[in-house]
């Protein structure tokens, strides 16, 4: 009901806002792309350009581009900036520096950055002979009408969208077809000389960047960013975090770009409102659990400060397994770190709190010691050398492995053995 | 008012012409903690040939003139060492703690080697009670008994006599001990496995390659598995007596000349406003050990002084987990709540971790437990005193899921 009801806000707020487009930091703090490899790509920008040029640049490109297409703002920033200086190739470095200066936060520099990746990219010569799958006869046609008809596409919408709808064509007739059956047709286009070069090697970049596959543009962000911020202001407006911004783990995003990158602002808010519900759970002073017994009588029983705390922790893990029944998630379970970077976004948590927050992730997945990863090998060979090891010797690696265990390994204690419920 | 003004300022200097200090040897830590008897000044001395000052009165036994400073060397050197530690802990809790209970606190009767008993109604139990030696205690104020001629008296601290008493006569909870044994335990069970799989593997060896030469059921196997099997139960049977012979035989504690124990003592008195003296729970204790420490400034009590303390002394760092049995009276003298409490000063920060635990006690009562009321008012202490109290509590919460409450 509540993500109903969240649903419904949403699609309203999103049809009457329509406010200036702004993508200045105003959540996160170090940024993502403040280390040592980044930090020459400023320095070179800072070198080129004073800050204000750059700016320029881009708020003149932002203002001239209502549709947020990423890739016609980059085409006109770097146009400014090479005319203001001709030997201009460090783009990367002019993102960076408009990060730096808040004028735009990780995520939209991660968006611009993306594109400039794939209007970049060299495409090489190919082998032909390793080229196939893009049809024959009719079904080939077909195709190549559809190539040819993509700078038709291009004329009305961003080229990440126009190429998305290209593949999403192909795909029509053939659920089969993917990147390689799309190298291949490409590449005959180019040598039947139906599409220019510039565009091949256009499309080439597209593909092998894997736009097909999606991805969030500046419009998405815009929109996602626009409602969250309407429905969920700030309470504090000068509140950033570094943690929000550190590398998530098995990415090479920040947790707030992974965020807007995989989550909707409905997905965002739910998961937020989880937060809220720990958050309110963990300073509670009174949990009880009562029992309606049959005949109308109640039973309440208060739970203890340590099992008030497991109990939140639980009902937490519990909580995020039913979220993928829920229809807005679809069978998807988020991460543990989604949610915490989805209620800093809505402000139900402060920045200050979060790696606090994080911390409680060891409660139920605790990192394993260095003694604790080697003890299975330990036991391994311990057994091994027991049999092998010739008597009267024979008990030496079994007392290595008991002493280890003893002095090294420390077990936590089970609660439950101590008459905790949680 | 002027009458007032009068006497307050002939109080005064009255004050001022009959403290004084006295310079003696006593018994102190050097700055490595190790015991040293040295020469040290007595401050607020009321009398100037005895231990009698503003704070503080020794007196021995059940007297109550104040021990002379030309008292017997051994009696001289116990009432020095704790007039001076005693001094030392009440400026702990008046300037750094900041207590306004302790700074009011009426003059306090101290007894060192006094033996006899406690009792509500008369003061003290009679001398054909059997005596006590080797601890301390705090005592609450008492009305006294008019028909028996007991005056009322104040709240005092008793110093036992130390005597050597055989660790047989010792009723202890000793977990070290225990500890070694489940160890050796663990040891023998899996060398028992050990010699099983062994065999087994000889057995099936033997029985699938007729070529090797593995005789597991040859008398000379068989003797070889079963007395190794043998002479390893027979070691593990003999641990405890083995132990017992080798180790300490006697016990003693000279409680008066051992610094954090008198430091202890005297925080019973300081956290008495709120925790009562009337009896020895894991809370009282731990709480006392907790600021003993401060004094100390350690986290070790009552350690390497073996002249005068064979008992193993407490441990803030010992690592040990959170059992049910440290509820009990019996086990309130262990040193798990020190421990707990000095991680969690260490939480809510070094600068404010006295006050905080200053103010815990307002959270708490002498029969408080430590799953529950102790937590409650971590807690509770927190959200009044943390500088950030929701991710102090989560810390707290986290330390005590650790230590397994």
């Amino acid at each position: 009901m509540r993500a109903l009801w969240l649903t419904l806000g949403f699609v309203s707020f999103s049809l009457l806002a329509q406010d200036s487009v702004s993508f200045r930091n105003d959540r996160e703090g170090t940024s993502f792309y403040s280390g040592n490899s980044y930090r020459r790509n400023i320095e070179d920008a800072k070198r080129d350009f004073d800050g204000e040029e750059i700016l320029t640049a881009y708020k003149d490109a932002l203002r001239s581009t209502p549709n947020l297409c990423v890739y016609d703002i980059n085409q006109k920033v770097r146009t400014s900036l090479v005319t203001l200086n001709r030997h201009f190739d460090n783009y990367e470095g002019a993102v960076y520096l408009l990060r730096e200066q808040n004028e735009i936060d990780d995520v939209a520099a991660s968006i611009l950055l993306k594109a400039h990746k794939v209007v970049t990219t060299v495409v090489y010569d190919k082998d032909e002979a390793k080229l196939s799958g893009a049809g024959t006869g009719e079904k080939l046609q077909a195709n190549l009408k559809l190539v040819t008809e993509f700078e038709k596409k291009l004329a009305t919408r961003c080229f990440d969208e126009a190429y998305m709808g290209l593949f999403s064509d192909l795909k029509k007739d053939d659920k089969k077809f993917d990147s390689k059956n799309l190298e291949a047709l490409l590449n005959q286009a180019r040598k039947k000389k139906i599409i220019t070069e510039a565009l091949y090697v256009k499309l080439e970049q597209a593909r092998i960047n894997e736009l097909e596959n999606g991805g969030m543009t500046l419009k998405d962000y815009s929109q996602k960013l626009r409602i969250l911020r309407s429905q969920f202001p700030l309470r504090d407006q000068k509140e950033r975090s570094n943690f929000i911004a550190t590398k998530a783990d098995k990415t090479k995003m920040s947790y707030r770009q992974r965020l807007f990158e995989n989550y909707s602002e409905i997905q965002i808010a739910l998961m937020a409102d989880m937060m809220r519900k720990l958050r309110r759970r963990l300073e509670s002073n009174s949990i009880e659990i009562v029992i309606h017994n049959r005949d109308q009588s109640t039973e309440t029983i208060p739970l203890e400060p340590m099992e008030r705390f497991r109990f939140a922790i639980k009902k937490l893990r519990s909580e995020m397994t039913l979220l993928k029944l829920n229809s807005q998630f679809a069978g998807r379970s988020p991460d543990y770190m989604d949610l915490i970077a989805a209620s800093y976004e809505v402000s139900f948590v402060a920045g200050s709190e979060l790696e606090q927050l994080a911390g409680l992730e060891d409660i139920w997945n605790p990192k394993k010691t260095f003694w604790e990863k080697a003890q299975v090998w330990l036991r391994t060979f311990s057994s091994v050398a027991s049999v092998v090891i010739p008597p009267p010797y024979g008990f030496v690696p079994t007392l290595i492995l008991v002493v280890i265990e003893a002095t090294v390994i420390k077990k936590d204690a089970d609660p439950e053995d101590n008459g905790s419920l949680f | 008012m002027k009458t007032t003004n009068l006497i307050l300022s002939s109080f005064l200097f009255a004050s001022s012409v009959f403290a004084s200090e006295f310079s003696t040897t006593a018994l102190i830590r050097d700055d490595n903690h190790n015991p040293k008897v040295d020469t040290v000044t007595l401050t607020d001395l009321e009398s100037t040939e005895a231990f009698d000052g503003k704070y503080f009165k020794i007196v021995k036994g059940k007297e109550e003139t104040a021990v002379k400073f030309n008292a017997d060397e051994q009696l001289r050197l116990r009432a020095a060492t704790t007039y001076f530690h005693l001094m030392k802990a009440r400026n702990f809790f008046v300037d750094v703690v900041k207590a306004d209970y302790v700074a009011n606190f009426p003059k306090m009767t101290i007894r060192i080697e006094h033996s006899n008993q406690f009792s509500e109604l008369g003061h003290f139990t009679n001398d054909a009670y059997e005596p006590q030696f080797n601890n301390a205690l705090s005592i609450p104020a008492g009305r006294g008994y008019a028909p028996r001629n007991v005056a009322p008296w104040g709240a005092e601290i008793w110093f036992r006599p130390s005597k050597k008493i055989h660790i047989n006569d010792l009723k202890v909870n000793n977990l070290g001990t225990q500890e070694f044994s489940v160890l050796m335990a663990s040891f023998r069970n899996q060398i028992h496995m050990q010699s099983l799989n062994k065999f087994l593997t000889n057995v099936i060896v033997s029985v699938t390659d007729e070529a090797s030469e593995v005789k597991p059921f040859s008398s000379e196997s068989l003797i070889r598995t079963v007395g190794a099997s043998l002479m390893l139960e027979l070691g593990f049977r003999a641990v405890d007596p083995v132990t017992k012979a080798l180790s300490r035989k006697w016990y003693w504690l000279d409680t008066a000349m051992v610094p954090e124990i008198i430091y202890h003592e005297y925080a019973h008195i300081a956290l008495s406003d709120k925790l009562v003296l009337s009896h020895s729970t894991a809370i009282i204790e731990g709480m006392a050990d907790f600021f003993a420490g401060q004094i100390a400034d350690s986290p070790t009590l009552a350690k390497g002084i073996k002249q005068y303390n064979v008992y193993n002394g407490k441990s803030a760092k010992r690592k040990q987990n959170y059992m049910t049995e440290f509820e009990m009276t019996e086990y309130a003298n262990t040193d798990f709540v020190f421990g707990l409490l000095w991680e969690m000063k260490k939480i809510v920060g070094e600068d404010r971790g006295v006050a905080f635990m200053y103010e815990l006690r307002n959270n708490l009562t002498t029969n408080s437990s430590i799953r529950n009321e102790l937590i409650e008012g971590l807690l509770k202490s927190c959200d009044d005193m943390c500088s950030s109290p929701f991710n102090d509590r989560i810390s707290i919460l986290k330390a005590l899921n650790h230590k397994g409450i």
